[in-house]
Formats: structure tokens, C-alpha cells, sequence
């Protein structure tokens, strides 16, 4: 019982802080990143390397391919999360620099989503990147007693990420971020380089996500393609809509209760707990219905952001959907 | 020159107090306009009164909170767009009038659309107005020049055999002497019997040809009535007036 | 230099069932200028559609699979006309459009995942026997079947757009929305029978992807998706030529990849042409095509 506590607090703590870096892009940046999950997968699998090391008494020989990477030595305690947030963030930079150019921000967005499926196939087929398709495992824990003290371990990294958040939210750059969502054009004519805003949000929530992937990792012990399928990117997202978009403590809610909450609650359903193949497709259907039945019905999500102007605040120029040019409208006739 | 009203002749379109716009937002605050048959009506305005939203609102592109609506004595309240078309409105939007992709005989065919049978008979009846498109029925009509889509536009409008035509800025970016055929256009088929709701930047040039008038300030109609004794400074004096 | 011109040919075989699925998801896109995430999710749908019909049903194969496609148009018309739809009119951004059609896409997976739980699956096309071999490649009756089969849906779909009075009024609403309201064509219903049209090709093409495989699991679809978006996009979005240049494009370097370089790292021909395309032509190659072939 104990264990099992322990469990959903870290899997708390790894959606709370997945759930805040998205809501850095999405919410903050306005920066729709389908590939996000990815980011958290590259968190955990270098986490998990560095904490390894090259110490191949303490791994089966089935993992013997990864030992393509030869690391001379395994990374003490925090390294090993601070390397998975360095390596999360350098590759973020690429992928940004060449997603955010995009002429329209929905051409950007479904670009991501190819990153994530081609990574997701290239990492699962290739061995000597992460041991494809089987993964890695035996990750040692940094505590000797992972039970009582990893989840406060966990905790720490959240009060961490609760405060680092918080702190870009209010700061000059954080209400330059919400200028660009909410009006990007405005914001250009206004002489802020839009791109190097949005490429900044891209990096600092990846690196969240990274973070939280390290972390698990760490408590888990092991990872391979089948703990990141592209299904997984939708929880975060359900994450940040249920709690409410732009609303940091309500992503934390939303970690609570669709995170830990629905995901715990579908063991129990009765036609599930007979059958236990059946809970990955119960609780993502499920989830699934929750996220777009939230954006019917409310969208701005059980903790709206304060001082939100518009219920559909990301707008984006050139879109010709009726209901947009409606709202374009109205912008434009209300100005007086 | 036009003459005055005949107000014996009966109301086409009535609009009773209507306020449109967002739950948040409404842009227009309780609007009072007629057009009888085959009379034109102009709606000048300062920029952001509500002119374009008017027209929009009467065709069901915006939602109505409040007020009656009317075409023909059918309450048009609520209604999708090609009802109003069914029910003899047509429209020339300010921007986008025309299908770029499409050839300008197709685009004359989406005139028609609920009643494709008529096509050539209406296009008997349309393309005489308009002599210049009959001969450029099959190219595209992105790579008509301003007043051509205009023109394209209208003749568009009329296919559907219109009783009355919503016009929103049917001279904005076109060169003055293209504008002046633009009036010469609506004059013709003012005296063929259609009825014409225009709402114009150019209150002077509108103004002197229209049967009655109506100024939109804010969202509301501040002047309304027969208009060719108008002055100008009287207008802008209201547009300045009601603004602030 | 034969094995070029064997791949070459191989090439066109390939890019049929690609560039079905590609021309409907970019009409998709140009008719309610939203991407569809859910796309995979419905090409799966229709071949565990065939195999609801053919295996679990019991209905004959060939009537199973006509099942399967009108079921798969009747599928993409409902959700245009009661997901995509509703939320566009609520002036729902393209972002927030992207994430439903993503949550849809992971019901669909999952809820065949759930519902099924056979991992994989046959459909029984059979025309093995007409086999032709072409260098190292090998093609099978069903295969010559479906370039048939695209040349005709194309011909079809085209004609459809430039011939009848829907299909000009389909194109009057990928120009402008609100124009093709205010001339009087009745927009909704226009739309629903649109992406009825895409849901039909959509299903012919998830089919010919079955026959193309030999057998058939829950991630055919989304797999399929790596090739199919850099195929749209690099024809350019709404063109269906553009969609079939693109597929033939994607499927010629997919082939000439395998065969020259190996199939190491195959799977990043789409992410590298996406790359190429939105850095070089955002627009695709139908800027340049529609000159020639008057665009759709």
C-alpha cells in the first residue's frame, strides 16, 4: 500500500511538471507541440543511460547494444537529470528552429506531430540508439529507500519547476508571451521578435518535459517505446484543458484528476479489473472523450486563466474558418 | 435623378430594433431600417459603426440577440444565408467577392445554385448588363482586374434573381473612373426595379444617388430619411458628433 | 540502370495507394481548412471495418469491402458534420480543431484496440498468383488492381470537381466560405457530402493499403501518416495533382532509398521532404502546377 502511494505521487509529480512545461508552450507561448511526449521519452532514456553508466555488471546482457555510447563513468545523482535536460534542450533547438519557421502555425504544429512519429519509429528500430524496441531497465534509484524519500525527492523537483514557471509567467518576457499569443501580428508590429519568442517557449517546455521524464525514470526503473506511444501526448494535453490553459495551479489540478485520477479510477471499473488488457484502451478512449468534451463545453477548463479576454484566445491570422473570420470581425468593429 | 419616395409601394426588407454583434461585444444597438421596392437605400457611416456588420447580421453571418427581421413579411431571423438567398436577397461582400478559382461562367453558376435549370435563362437575363464579362466566361476570375470582379460580383448577385441587393463598399479600391461606372451600374438596375441596400464609405457620391438614407453611428441610425438635401457638413458633423 | 527503372516503375505502384489517401487529406484540408489527425486513425478504421464485416459478420468479402468503404465515408461525413463542424461555427481556432481531431484519432485507435484485441489480421485479397517480378521487387494482382483503381477514383474525383454543380460548389467553398453561403449554396450540407467523398476515398485507400500488406495491425494507419502528410504537403494543400506529384515524389525517393542506400533510417524520407517544403515552398509544387492544369 505504501508502494503504491508512493507511485501515484510521483506519477503525480511527473504529470504536474509535464502538464506546467506544456502549458509553458501552449498555454503561455501558444506553441501547439504534438511531438511533446518525445521530449519526456529523450528525459528518461538519457536520464536512465547516464544513471547506468558503463557499469555492465549491474545490466543483462540483453542491453549490450547500448554500450554503443561507451560512457566512461555513471553520473552522480543530479547530473544525470541536468544531462537529460541539456540533451532535451539542444535537440529542441533544431527541431524548433526548423518547426517554428513554418508560414502557418498550424503547418508548425503538424509538423511536430511527424517529428514524434518518425523519432518514435526510428528509436524503436535502430538498437544502438536506446535498444529499440526493448528499451532499457535496471536504472538504479538515486535514494536508498525510494519509497518514502523519492517521492519527496519528486516533490522538491516540482516546488522547483512551480517556482521557475511561475517566475516566467510574471516577468516582462512571460506578458511579452501572452502579447504573442493572444495577437501575434500586434506584437510584431510592436518590434518583438515573435520567432525567437515562440523558439524560446519551445526549448523551456521541452526541458520541463525532459525533467519530468528523468524523474520518473529514476523511480521506475525502466523505459522502452511502449511507455511513450503518441497516445500519451494526449493525456498532457487533456492535462492542461481539463485543469485550465494558461493556469499553472490548474494544471496541477488537471494532474491530479486526469493524470493520476482517471488513470487510477479505470483499474477499478469492474468490466476492467477482469480484464486488465483492457485498461490502456479504456483509459485513452476515456481521456480522449473528457478532452473534447472540456472544449465543448468548457473550454477554458475547471481553473480558467485570469483577465482572459477571448474564450478561444489563440487566434491566428489567415485563417479563413467562418467562425474565425466572425471573431476577426468583431475585433475589428469593436475597436472604435 | 431619382425621384422622391413613393411610400405606397411595399416594404422588401424591414428591420425592427436589431441588435447584433457577441454576447460580450454587440456592435449594433438596436437598428430601424427599411427598403420598399425599387428604391436604393445608402448606410453611411463612420468607419466601425457597424455598416458591414449590418449587412452581415441581416444574412445570418452574425448572431441576432434581439429585433425582427424581415424579408417579404418572412421573418428571416435566424436563418442560414442560402434562405435569404431563396427568399430573393443578394449580396456583394466588400472584400472576397468573387471565387478566384473558379471560371467566371462558374462563378455565375453558384448564383444559381438551388435552381440550376435557370442558368441559362438568367444568364440571358444578366450577362446584356454586363458585356464585358460575356466575353471571358471561361477564364479565371483570379486574374480579373478590381472592377471586373465587381462587376463579376454583382452579376453573381443577380443570377439568383434578387428583389433586393445588399452592397457592402462596392467602390472600395477601385479607380475613381471605375467607381463612377460602379454608380452607373446600381442607377441601372435601381430603375429595373430591384431594390438596393448600400453601405458606402463615399457618402457624398452615395448620398446624391440614392432615394433615402440612413446614418450609422456606433451602432445605432442617428439620421434617416429622404437624403438628396443632405449637406455634407451636416453628415460628418453627426459622424464626428456621435463618435466620441 | 535497370534497377532504376524497375523502381521507377515499382515506384508508381506505390505512390496509387499513396496518393489516394493524400488527395483526401488534403481535400479535407481545403474544404474546412483544418488537418485531420484523426486520418490514420480512419484508414485503420476502415480495414477493421472489411474484417468486422468480412470475418465477424460473415458477408461475403468483395460486398464486405464496398461495406467497408461506404462505411468509411459515412464515417468522415458525421464527423464533419458533428464534431469538425460545430466546433468551426463556434469559432474554434485551428489549434484547438488540430487536438480534437487528435483526441478522435486516439478513441479510434484505442477503442479498435479494445474492441478487437486480435493484435493483427488478414484481409483475404487474394491475385498472388498474377504476380509480376520487376528486379527486387514483386508485384501482385491486387496491387495492378489498385493503380487501376486510383487512376479511376482520380478521373472520377476530378471530373466530380470540375464537371458537376457540387463539385464547382466543393471548390467555391475551399476558395471562400462566406461568398458560397451568400451566393445561396447551402454550405453545411455541401461540406458533409465533401468530406463524404474524402471518407469514400479515405476507405479505398486504407483497403488498397491492406492489400499491399500482408496483414494488417492498429498502427497501419498512423503509420501510414509519415508518408502521406510530406506527400500533401509537398504537392500543396487542395491541389489533387499536387497530391499525386507529391506521392509519386515521396514514393520514388522511399524506393530509391531502399534500393540504393539501404532501408537504414527509410523512415525519415517524410520528416526530410516536410523539412525541405516548408523551408523552400510553403505553398508545395501546386503553385506551379495549377498554371499548367488549371488547379483544383
Amino acid at each position: 500500500m505504501a508502494y503504491y502511494i508512493s507511485t501515484l505521487l510521483v506519477l503525480f509529480v511527473s504529470y504536474a511538471i509535464l502538464g506546467l512545461g506544456l502549458n509553458v508552450q501552449y498555454g503561455l507561448g501558444g506553441v501547439l507541440n504534438f511531438g511533446y511526449y518525445l521530449f519526456f521519452a529523450i528525459g528518461a532514456y538519457v536520464g536512465g543511460i547516464t544513471a547506468l553508466g558503463s557499469d555492465k555488471g549491474r545490466v543483462p546482457a540483453l542491453f549490450q547494444e547500448i554500450y554503443a555510447w561507451n560512457l566512461p563513468v555513471h553520473l552522480p545523482y543530479p547530473l544525470t537529470v541536468l544531462s537529460a535536460v541539456v540533451v532535451a534542450g539542444v535537440f529542441s533547438v533544431g527541431v524548433g528552429l526548423i518547426v517554428l519557421r513554418s508560414v502557418r502555425d498550424d503547418f508548425g504544429a503538424l509538423m511536430t506531430f511527424v517529428v514524434f512519429l518518425t523519432m518514435f519509429t526510428l528509436i524503436g528500430a535502430y538498437a544502438n540508439l536506446f535498444n529499440g524496441y526493448i528499451g532499457i531497465s535496471g536504472v538504479p534509484s538515486p535514494v536508498s529507500n525510494p519509497e518514502l524519500w523519492y517521492p519527496i525527492l519528486a516533490l522538491g523537483w516540482l516546488a522547483i519547476s512551480w517556482l521557475l514557471v511561475g517566475a516566467v509567467t510574471r516577468s516582462p518576457y512571460g506578458r511579452v508571451l501572452k502579447s504573442i499569443r493572444e495577437r501575434p501580428d500586434a506584437a510584431a508590429a510592436l518590434g518583438k521578435n515573435v520567432r525567437h519568442y515562440r523558439l524560446s517557449v519551445f526549448i523551456l517546455g521541452n526541458c520541463m518535459a525532459a525533467l519530468s521524464g528523468a524523474l520518473l525514470i529514476g523511480f521506475i526503473g525502466a523505459w522502452s517505446p511502449l511507455s511513450w506511444q503518441e497516445a500519451e501526448t494526449l493525456v498532457v494535453f487533456s492535462i492542461v484543458i481539463v485543469g485550465g490553459r494558461g493556469n499553472n495551479l490548474g494544471v496541477v489540478l488537471g494532474a491530479a484528476v486526469v493524470g493520476v485520477g482517471i488513470n487510477e479510477a479505470v483499474v477499478f471499473l469492474p468490466a476492467v479489473s477482469s480484464d486488465p488488457g483492457l485498461i490502456p484502451s479504456v483509459q485513452w478512449v476515456l481521456i480522449g472523450i473528457i478532452t473534447i468534451g472540456f472544449l465543448w463545453v468548457r473550454p477554458r477548463g475547471l481553473l480558467p486563466e485570469r483577465k482572459a479576454k477571448w474564450p478561444w484566445i489563440d487566434s491566428k491570422p489567415g485563417e479563413v474558418s467562418e467562425g474565425n473570420l466572425l471573431r476577426k470581425l468583431r475585433k475589428g468593429e469593436a475597436r472604435k | 435623378m431619382p425621384t422622391s419616395v413613393n411610400s405606397a409601394k411595399p416594404v422588401i426588407l424591414e428591420i425592427e430594433g436589431l441588435v447584433a454583434g457577441y454576447s460580450t461585444v454587440p456592435i449594433l444597438h438596436g437598428v430601424d431600417l427599411d427598403v420598399r421596392e425599387g428604391e436604393m437605400v445608402a448606410v453611411v457611416g463612420p468607419n466601425g459603426a457597424g455598416k458591414s456588420t449590418l449587412l452581415k447580421a441581416i444574412l445570418g453571418f452574425l448572431p441576432v440577440t434581439e429585433g425582427r427581421l424581415s424579408v417579404n413579411n418572412w421573418s428571416a431571423l435566424h436563418r442560414r444565408p442560402e434562405e435569404l438567398i431563396a427568399h430573393g436577397v443578394g449580396y456583394l461582400p466588400q472584400v472576397g467577392n468573387v471565387f478566384p478559382s473558379l471560371t467566371v461562367a462558374e462563378n455565375l453558376r453558384m448564383g444559381v445554385y438551388a435552381a440550376p435549370k435557370s442558368f441559362d435563362s438568367r444568364c440571358a437575363a444578366v450577362l446584356p448588363l454586363f458585356p464585358g464579362l460575356s466575353v471571358m466566361l471561361g477564364r479565371r476570375a483570379g486574374v480579373l482586374s478590381g472592377g471586373e470582379r465587381t462587376m463579376l460580383g454583382l452579376a453573381r448577385a443577380l443570377m439568383s434573381a434578387p428583389q433586393i441587393l445588399l452592397l457592402d463598399e462596392p467602390s472600395s479600391g477601385l479607380a475613381p473612373k471605375i467607381v463612377s461606372q460602379v454608380w452607373e451600374k446600381l442607377v441601372e438596375l435601381r430603375l429595373s426595379g430591384i431594390a438596393l441596400l448600400v453601405v458606402e464609405q463615399r457618402a457624398k457620391d452615395i448620398l446624391a444617388l440614392a432615394d433615402r438614407g440612413a446614418v450609422l453611428v456606433g451602432g445605432r441610425v442617428v439620421k434617416a430619411g429622404p437624403c438628396q438635401e443632405w449637406t455634407l457638413d451636416e453628415v460628418g458633423h453627426l459622424f464626428l458628433q456621435h463618435a466620441s | 540502370m535497370n534497377l532504376f527503372i524497375a523502381s521507377l516503375a515499382f515506384s508508381v505502384v506505390t505512390a496509387a495507394t499513396l496518393s489516394l489517401a493524400a488527395v483526401a487529406f488534403s481535400l479535407q484540408f481545403a474544404v474546412s481548412n483544418i488537418f485531420n489527425l484523426a486520418f490514420g486513425a480512419a484508414l485503420t478504421l476502415s480495414c477493421y471495418a472489411a474484417y468486422f464485416f468480412f470475418s465477424i459478420v460473415g458477408i461475403e468479402f468483395w460486398l464486405a469491402i464496398g461495406l467497408a468503404v461506404l462505411f468509411s465515408g459515412l464515417f468522415a461525413a458525421g464527423m464533419s458534420a458533428f464534431l469538425v463542424g460545430p466546433f468551426i461555427r463556434r469559432g474554434a481556432s485551428a489549434f484547438v480543431l488540430m487536438i480534437v481531431t487528435f483526441s478522435l484519432g486516439t478513441i479510434i485507435d484505442y477503442g479498435l484496440d479494445g474492441g478487437f484485441r486480435d493484435n493483427s489480421f488478414t484481409l483475404p485479397f487474394g491475385g498472388s498468383s498474377l504476380a509480376i517480378h520487376a528486379g527486387p521487387f514483386e508485384l501482385s494482382g491486387a496491387q495492378l488492381v489498385v493503380v487501376a483503381l486510383a487512376v479511376v477514383m482520380t478521373a472520377g474525383l476530378a471530373a466530380l470537381l470540375h464537371r458537376t454543380r457540387l463539385g464547382i460548389a466543393i471548390r467555391a467553398i475551399v476558395d471562400n466560405r462566406m461568398l458560397a453561403g451568400a451566393s445561396g449554396v447551402p454550405t453545411r450540407k455541401v461540406t458533409t457530402v465533401a468530406w463524404f467523398v474524402t471518407g469514400l476515398v479515405t476507405g479505398i485507400a486504407g483497403l488498397a493499403l491492406a492489400a499491399s500488406t500482408s496483414t494488417v495491425n492498429g498502427a497501419i494507419g498512423d503509420n501510414y501518416l509519415l508518408l502521406i502528410i510530406p506527400a500533401a504537403m509537398l504537392g500543396g494543400l487542395g491541389s489533387i495533382w499536387g497530391a499525386i506529384a507529391g506521392s509519386l515524389v515521396i514514393s520514388l525517393a522511399d524506393n530509391l532509398w531502399g534500393v540504393f542506400v539501404g532501408t537504414q533510417y527509410e523512415v525519415l524520407i517524410g520528416l526530410l521532404v516536410l523539412m525541405v517544403v516548408i523551408m523552400i515552398r510553403p505553398g508545395g509544387l501546386a503553385g506551379v502546377i495549377s498554371r499548367g492544369w488549371g488547379g483544383t
